[in-house]
């Protein structure tokens, strides 16, 4: 297809003019390995089966320039961010903005440094995890994005040290007339017995089309316990397409939990590495569609080593046009025995014209082991619904007091009070938008 | 006049187009507590539902004047707002709606309804922890969500305390008695006795005359195949409970 190859030497020559000031030698590999891999995979289409419900499409037919070199000015859209304390550190269009990032002065035991200067130590954990070919092996996304890494940050979190405040990554897209791309990198290392909790906040200034492309490595050592939160909250012009690697080892404790809201489409996809016993990981999350929204959120676990637990439970609401995918697999690996995994997938659907796909796969090599998954679809509950009207709320009200409290549920799974807070602010926000739209439609 | 005005109700349901009510008369003067009794299939609860706006049933014939208004012109939240009150046979459960918020929503909803002020939180928890102390329901019974983890009696007590905060002028009780051990039973109707006033009218829909002995009605009406086939004083209930129903469906039941 000449017209989507054009489209892919597009994309990607928008991405290959992109670079990290100062970065050493051995950098121009991985970026050139990342431009092969995407040259040999292309943009996916739905003829891919990883891709098969998200369509790229949207993408290739803008023209995507690489963020100018020089920060833009922009506030930090407070009301888009999740609202929690946390040790801050601000990326504006994939780059680092030193200057309103939390780089000194951090507790004992936390170190956050600039990807560049990372990149200079020899054998450090930024190298290792760009050179990690399986980081982009069959991901065109993600190779995509290593062919034009914009910046990001080293986050290294001591052996056996306790961050209590969060870290809070604010990842902020903003573009004028000229669709942006970037290509936000974050490396994160939590040692042995080490415990921390990372948010990501990614929002939007401005009514500009940009691409937020990114790419996280997490390695959670022996033991750690460590939280991640995502709140997509980009703006509705917006793409944004986040692949997160992790890899747990011995007895780790590692919780995602992801709520998306914002963007005009958006894949959320996490793969984990479970490479040691007695982990438990899980991924959840909540995810809310209106109007000309596609929501994706795609995970893959592999449980390597015995005696693990994966979690896994999803909540979506899809208003009006909007459209949610759901893609879960499961990988249990020979001597994954006493393997014991969980996946659920729910959504609600608030009008005819909402959609969801739902893609639930396991893929089991060892014979004694417990997974199990499901997914449900589902409209409002008329008993619940009659019995709030018989009690004199109107309608729309009691539609709405169903959906928050059915979204809520969901928070159950966030272990930190404050983000759970924070998180749910959102929902509340997201109702009251819905609200205005229907009082404005009636 | 009247408090509420039952003209020759006909109603189906709407799905099965078969007509499950078929001419019922009744009315109710403020003050008064009717008690409709009859088998099971005979109507009883399709007569409650209608009343209270639910959906999926339509009224092919006859009228229902309450306070004046056309009930059947409104919606279920406005019947409600008006001070048209069910108490469920079946209680819903709503996990992640705090029973509290939901009350208050509920009580708010009715006092904007009629152009009064809205209650804070504060004075609205004080307004209820004191009608739930009657009902014997702790703090503990409050913090839940909607019925959620309650037993059966508790769910109707639930019902009930709704009833006393929301101080409705009609009260439709559907089978409130059904599931209720006897101290549950005693509870529930020292709740219900406690909110007859001069002004309220109650309409007790039972299978069974047991509620009767504690919630004593002025007007006791039996109905069967979808119609009331005879209206008398309490002593009609104790006729019922003695001969069953089967003089007015051709069975036992």
């Amino acid at each position: 297809m000449p017209n989507d190859m054009a489209n892919d030497n597009a994309l990607l020559k928008a991405f290959s003019a992109m670079h990290v000031d100062g970065a050493p030698d051995w950098f121009g590999a991985v970026t050139a390995a990342g431009a092969e891999t995407f040259e040999t995979l292309g943009l996916p289409t739905n003829r891919t089966e990883a891709w098969k419900y998200t369509s790229l499409r949207g993408l290739g037919g803008l023209a995507f320039a690489a963020p100018s070199a020089d920060l833009e000015p922009v506030e930090i859209p407070r009301d888009s961010v999740a609202d929690i304390k946390g040790i801050e550190i601000v990326l504006v269009n994939g780059r680092l903005d030193e200057s309103r990032s939390a780089l000194d002065n951090l507790p004992v035991g936390l170190a956050i440094t600039p990807l560049s200067k990372a990149m200079e130590r020899d054998g450090g954990a930024v190298k290792h995890a760009l050179q990690d070919e399986s980081a982009i092996d069959g991901l065109p996304l993600a190779a995509l994005s290593t062919a034009g890494i914009t910046g990001g940050v080293l986050i290294e979190v001591a052996r056996n040290a306790d961050i209590a405040k969060p870290i809070h990554i604010i990842s902020i897209g903003t573009a004028g007339d000229e669709p942006v791309a970037f290509a936000p990198r974050n490396v994160v290392w939590v040692g042995a017995n080490a415990k921390a909790t990372l948010v990501e906040s990614h929002v939007g200034v401005g009514e500009g089309s940009y691409f937020s492309n990114s790419v996280t490595h997490v390695t959670v050592e022996d033991e750690a316990i460590f939280h991640h939160y995502k709140l997509q909250n980009e703006a509705r012009s917006a793409y944004h397409v986040a692949m997160t690697h992790v890899t747990c080892g011995e007895k780790v404790i590692y919780d995602n939990f992801a709520l998306s809201c914002g963007s005009k489409l958006a894949r959320n996809e996490i793969r984990g590495k479970l490479d040691g016993s007695e982990i438990l990981y899980a991924v959840n999350g909540v995810y809310m569609a209106a109007a000309n929204q596609h929501l994706d959120n795609t995970t893959f676990i592999e449980h390597a080593k015995p005696n693990s637990q994966s979690r896994e439970i999803y909540k979506g609401v899809l208003d009006e046009n909007g459209r949610g995918v759901f893609q879960g697999k499961i990988l249990v690996q020979r001597p994954a025995q006493k393997t014991d995994g969980y996946q659920m997938n729910r959504a609600l659907l608030l009008s005819r014209k909402a959609e969801i796909d739902s893609k639930p796969e396991l893929e089991i090599y060892a014979d004694d082991v417990k997974c199990s998954h499901g997914a449900t679809v589902g409209e409002l509950d008329d008993n619940q619904l009659f019995y709030l009207k018989a009690r004199g709320i109107a309608e729309h009200d009691a539609r709405n007091m169903l959906i928050e409290a059915y979204l809520r549920d969901a928070l159950e799974e966030i272990r930190m009070d404050s983000v759970a807070q924070a998180f749910g602010a959102k929902i509340t926000d997201w109702l009251a938008e819905r609200a205005k739209r229907e009082d404005a439609a009636s | 006049m009247a408090l509420l005005e039952i003209k020759n109700l006909h109603a189906s349901l709407e799905e099965e187009d078969k007509e499950i009510l078929k001419g019922i008369d009744l009315v109710i003067q403020p003050g008064e507590v009717h008690a409709i009794m009859g088998p099971n299939g005979s109507g009883k609860s399709t007569l409650s539902y209608v009343l209270a706006g639910r959906d999926g049933y339509e009224v092919t014939e006859g009228e229902v004047t309450f306070d004046g208004k056309d009930l059947l012109e409104l919606e279920a939240n406005e019947r409600a707002n008006e001070g048209v009150f069910l108490a469920f046979q079946y209680p819903v459960e709503i996990p992640g709606v705090p029973g509290m918020t939901f009350l208050r929503e509920a009580l708010n909803s009715k006092r904007k309804y009629h152009g009064e002020e809205e209650l804070d939180a504060m004075q609205f928890l004080k307004l209820v922890r004191e009608k739930a102390k009657a009902l014997e329901m702790g703090d503990d019974m409050l913090k839940r969500a909607v019925n959620v983890g309650f037993s059966g009696g508790e769910k109707k007590r639930n019902e009930i305390l709704q009833m006393a905060v929301l101080e409705p002028t009609l009260c439709v009780l559907d089978e409130t008695d059904s599931g209720l051990d006897i101290d549950a039973l005693k509870i529930v109707a020292d709740g219900v006795n406690a909110l007859r006033n001069e002004n309220r009218g109650m309409l007790l829909i039972t299978h069974y005359q047991r509620l009767l002995d504690y919630i004593q009605p002025d007007f006791v009406h039996v109905m069967a195949a979808g119609k009331i086939q005879r209206s008398g004083g309490k002593e009609l209930a104790l006729e019922l409970e003695e001969k069953g129903y089967a003089d007015f469906t051709g069975k036992a039941a």
